[in-house]
């Protein structure tokens, strides 16, 4: 056990972790603020999302068709207050558009009545007008849940699309940006992760090769045990700098305030994606990071692996390079992004799983029993 | 001899040439995997062999005539076929009509391939009408107070960005004069051949080619260091030297991988892609125009050749640069692979620091002249690339300033090492 905290305490020195801190500071810079200064990013979403907000206010969860009317109410009480507006600007009634019915008809083509519409929109930006917009979006959802059978799909997934309206879980009041923004992030803190553990693995066991020691702890047991003990102080470094950025990470989410959406299903007809199985929001965040975890073990063990068969750091390097490609191209996009989604297949994500961990485990155990016998030369 | 030995280190270390190898791979599969365009392409040049790839008057008529007779056989053998006749050739392809065709098999595989070479004909001749409005209306003066609001430049930096902006306004004209816009060439709507070439091949060759360069200078530059040698080496006379070795040998190897990437590289999309016949049409030509509408205005007038050129030899002075920004990091940290983080670091530290200067100051503009900006925007090198790189000399000033300062940073390196204790 001395052992192992001796072999963490070397891979965090003050060196590779001011390294770290640096990496995760221009990594969140470049990639991830945006996603939290710019949520939801401009209109109309913005308006999107406060409907949304709204709606999850005064109708719950879900919306029923009581509700549904109740909604459609309002939208026609905001157009009445935009037939004001309008009345109230005199270049408006000066352009014979004193309704919204005839604003949102009005020919576009025509250059005065174009620069007019985006005066209101863009220029003086009304609230009214871009909620509007935003609401009439949200009843064409509800209106036509049988969007869901656009694509051509296998009658597989056609059962479950139906089984999704009958069950009610279309209902549910989630909006796509929430989800898409979650999915954006979660990207780019999976590969800032993996960074890490590439960075702070790369020397575990090169450095002893690099510095000749291994002559000497090769001859005694316990020396000889060190390979395992030095496999685990690198699983446990990359426990803790996988929960040290996820907490981060989620401390930071807090500011997109969208912990009311962590009840709903994510299978809602107001979200772009469809799950096999009924998902709440939380739920598919625990499944994110239970996937970054299992992806980030298995990079632990290759790590292991190349750090132990790479004569210099040069080799390391340039092996991670490809594996880097794949981890953060493919890897993310199908097993930390889009998990669990209708258009993939449903055993995708645990048969990848299962692939990877045991192939892994093969190559790291493999290169273990070899160590074992090692001769001193 | 000792040169030798050192160049030996890097080719035959497996990983180098293995990554090599790898990044030539994944890059012919890029060129395979766009190779569907390249009979669509080829299908320019008979239009060119007839008319020439200029687009004035003259040129014009004869594409017009060709057209027409193209048309008119068209129409002759659908007449024959199926009774219709076609005002022109985008009417073929309406949905309403298109698919019943090719279900009932009327046309056969080489009169299929007639009409859609009819078709992109078509396209080139009506893009012509389009370029011409789309140059006579072209004001540079407009589009930089548009860049400058977009970005929110003020001040003394909106002043500068319209002042570079006047010096382009000539050669707009002069472009125009020379009818540089007006040359045949593949249809950037439909082929986009310029993003495609200059963006993703050479924007993956500079990546991958900075990747080996900075891992093997890396490498033989602390060679004596990780080997626990150091020590003897450096002990004597020539030891202190070695470095010099080293420095010369990166400098030559990048160049040499750089060349042979890259060569090998475009060698498999030219093979691939047919330019006959295209080599000395004006880089600046309206045709290439992609889906952005953007236009490209080259600072000089120069053909695609001059052009592709140029960008390859600048593709390798921007790797001389990295070798050097790798060997100062290697003189400094003496552990290769913090190195290559380091040099990450280094590399998105450049791209950032714009976002920290003041919207007013000039400096935002000048934060722009890096190696590493540079490096990602190979697609609009030699050309009015936006507000902020908006100087006819960009390239030739960035890659130049940071020449001498690395020279003399590398000096100052060897310089403190040759004095060092051990």
């Amino acid at each position: 056990m001395r052992i192992v905290v001796n072999e963490i305490r070397k891979l965090f020195s003050v060196k590779i972790i001011c390294l770290l801190l640096l990496v995760s500071f221009f990594v969140y810079q470049q990639f991830i603020m945006f996603e939290f200064k710019h949520f939801p990013n401009g209109r109309p979403l913005l308006d999107d999302f406060r409907a949304t907000q709204k709606m999850l206010v005064d109708y719950g969860e879900s919306m029923d068709s009581e509700e549904f009317k109740d909604f459609k109410e309002i939208k026609e009480q905001r157009i009445a207050e935009a037939t004001e507006y309008l009345k109230s600007q005199k270049e408006m009634v000066a352009a014979g558009i004193d309704t919204y019915e005839e604003f949102s008809n009005m020919d576009q083509e025509n250059e005065k009545l174009a620069a007019l519409h985006s005066k209101i929109f863009f220029e003086d930006s009304v609230d009214i007008f871009w909620e509007i917009q935003a609401r009439d979006g949200i009843i064409d959802r509800y209106e036509h849940p049988e969007r869901f059978n656009e694509h051509e799909l296998t009658p597989k997934q056609n059962a479950r699309m139906d089984e999704l309206v009958e069950n009610g879980s279309t209902k549910a009041i989630f909006t796509f940006m929430v989800f898409e923004n979650y999915n954006v992030l979660m990207k780019y803190v999976a590969i800032l992760i993996f960074l890490n553990i590439m960075i702070i693995l790369m020397p575990l066991y090169i450095r002893d090769k690099r510095n000749h020691v291994q002559l000497l702890q090769y001859t005694s047991k316990t020396g000889r045990s060190l390979f395992s003990h030095k496999l685990l102080s690198g699983l446990t470094a990359s426990l803790i700098i996988i929960t040290a950025q996820l907490a981060f990470f989620f401390f930071m989410y807090r500011g997109n305030d969208t912990s009311m959406f962590f009840p709903l299903s994510i299978n809602s007809i107001f979200n772009i994606f469809v799950s096999w199985y009924d998902l709440t929001f939380f739920q598919y965040i625990v499944l994110t990071v239970i996937c970054v975890y299992l992806l980030g073990i298995a990079l632990v063990l290759v790590g292991a692996w190349i750090s132990s068969i790479a004569p210099n750091y040069m080799t390391s390097v340039g092996l991670h390079v490809p594996l880097a490609f794949l981890l953060f191209g493919t890897g993310t996009t199908y097993l930390v992004q889009n998990l669990t989604s209708i258009y993939l297949n449903p055993y995708l994500v645990p048969i990848s799983f299962v692939t990877i961990l045991i192939l892994t485990s093969v190559l790291f155990i493999w290169r273990y029993r070899k160590e074992k016998v090692n001769n001193i030369l | 001899m000792i040169k030798q030995l050192e160049f030996k280190k890097i080719i035959s270390s497996p990983i180098i040439l293995g990554l090599f190898v790898l990044f030539l791979l994944f890059n012919c599969f890029l060129i395979y995997q766009q190779s569907s365009i390249r009979n669509d392409m080829r299908s320019l040049q008979p239009i060119v062999q007839e008319t020439g790839t200029l687009m004035d008057k003259e040129g014009r008529e004869k594409l017009q005539t060709s057209y027409e007779e193209d048309l008119n056989s068209w129409n002759q053998l659908s007449q024959s076929k199926t009774g219709d006749t076609y005002q022109n050739a985008a009417d073929f392809y309406k949905p309403e009509i298109y698919y019943s065709l090719i279900e009932s098999n009327i046309y056969s595989e080489k009169e299929l391939q007639d009409i859609n070479n009819l078709a992109i004909k078509e396209t080139y001749q009506n893009s012509i009408k389009d370029i011409e409005t789309k140059y006579s209306t072209l004001n540079v003066m407009e589009n930089a107070e548009e860049g400058i609001r977009l970005f929110g430049l003020e001040g003394a930096a909106a002043e500068k960005v319209r002042e570079q902006y006047t010096v382009l306004k000539p050669r707009v004209e002069e472009l125009i004069q020379n009818k540089e816009h007006l040359h045949l060439f593949f249809h950037g709507k439909m082929f986009g051949t310029h993003s495609f070439l200059f963006k993703t091949l050479f924007g993956f060759v500079i990546f991958q080619a900075m990747i080996l360069i900075v891992l093997f200078t890396a490498f033989i530059v602390n060679y004596e260091f990780e080997q626990k040698t150091f020590l003897v080496a450096y002990s004597t006379k020539r030891g202190r030297k070695l470095v010099w070795d080293k420095l010369f040998v990166s400098l030559f190897t990048s160049i040499l991988m750089t060349v042979v990437l890259l060569s090998s590289t475009l060698l498999g999309y030219f093979i691939v892609f047919d330019y006959s016949g295209l080599w000395t049409v004006p880089i600046s030509t309206g045709f290439l125009i992609e889906m952005n509408e953007i236009p490209f205005i080259s600072w000089w007038n120069l053909t695609f050749l001059e052009y592709l050129l140029l960008t390859c030899v600048l593709v390798v002075v921007c790797q001389i640069l990295f070798v050097l920004l790798t060997f100062c990091t290697s003189m400094w940290i003496r552990n290769s692979y913090i190195v290559f983080v380091i040099f990450g670091v280094i590399f998105s530290a450049g791209l950032l620091l714009p976002s920290i200067i003041p919207k007013n100051s000039t400096m935002l503009l000048y934060t722009h002249f890096t190696p590493f900006t540079l490096a990602m925007n190979v697609k609009k090198w030699w050309m009015e690339s936006g507000v902020f790189k908006a100087f006819k000399y960009y390239e030739i000033i960035t890659v130049s300033g940071w020449l001498v300062a690395l020279l003399l940073t590398a000096w100052f390196f060897i310089n403190r090492f040759s004095r060092e204790n051990l």
